[in-house]
């Protein structure tokens, strides 16, 4: 199995947790541009770190099983963390109850303007 | 320096050679390649083999501050920022163990890393590793939420001015 069929695999959970907190929690979800700003941030440091890594020796890849398409040193598969955990993470914390978890918030009412 | 080092491997415990066990007894606790050919070049130093996790704590650290300065991720709501980063880790280090069963990704030959392994080629520094990623993504999400929130208020105000 390669990298990419490995990578495509595990986005399954991670669209599925998405999608059910999209339906569930939709107002606990960040903005579609909160979560673009997250994601360019974080492939910016994924791209910096990614290849950092590899230079000095802490992570190889077997070249027979990614695709070779590389950023500098960094398979391209590699960046499938970074995009999958901007998606899951908030997936998961709208999902998770809060500390104080009461009657369902009143309309209007979002996470980032109630205390919890 | 190499008493040093004894000393503080004796309260620390063995040094790690580069194939993660322990050295022996009769090892030095320190070998430096230092070319005169007596001395073996592969095995570990203590002080190379903690800059990997070093670097990771350092950044963890980082975030931390910069959570509770701003109220990011576990200060604004620790029971959501505890299981989002706990369930976050545990499926990313699965994702990563299934990696190294496929023979995708393996470790590199390195002094950086301590040796340690929680698994076949995955070392103890993947966890942290993992974690800094969990909590970076978590702390920017949560920077431009406080900015969306501030700039809401501040309309707010403008508004009912």
């Amino acid at each position: 199995m390669t990298y990419l069929v490995l990578n495509i695999i595990f986005f399954v959970p991670i669209l599925a947790m998405a999608a059910w907190a999209y339906r569930k929690q939709r107002r606990l979800l960040p903005s579609r541009r909160a979560v673009g700003i997250t994601l360019i941030v974080l492939m910016i440091a994924t791209a910096v770190f990614d290849n950092v890594l590899i230079a000095i020796g802490i992570v190889d890849y077997n070249p027979d099983l990614i695709l070779g398409v590389r950023l500098a040193l960094a398979p391209i598969e590699d960046f499938a963390y970074t995009v999958g955990a901007c998606i899951l993470l908030p997936a998961l914390w709208a999902l998770i109850p809060s500390r104080s978890s009461g009657p369902a918030p009143k309309a209007g009412a979002t996470s980032t303007n109630t205390k919890s | 320096m190499p008493q040093v080092v004894r000393t503080v491997n004796a309260v620390f415990g063995q040094s790690l050679n580069s194939r993660g066990v322990p050295m022996g007894k009769n090892e030095p606790y320190v070998r430096r390649s230092c070319g005169c050919g007596e001395h073996a070049t592969d095995d570990r130093r203590w002080d190379v083999g903690l800059i990997y996790l070093g670097a990771l704590i350092l950044s963890l650290g980082g975030s931390v501050l910069l959570d509770w300065r701003f109220g990011l991720t576990f200060w604004r709501d620790a029971r959501k920022a505890t299981w989002t980063m706990t369930l976050g880790i545990i499926f990313f280090l699965v994702w990563d163990l299934f990696g190294i069963a496929l023979g995708i990704f393996f470790r590199g030959v390195t002094d950086l890393m301590t040796g340690v392994l929680l698994a076949p080629e995955l070392p103890l520094e993947e966890v942290f590793f993992l974690a800094l990623l969990c909590y970076t993504t978590l702390n920017v999400l949560g920077a431009v939420a406080i900015v969306d929130r501030k700039r809401d208020q501040k309309r707010d105000r403008e508004l009912t001015a």
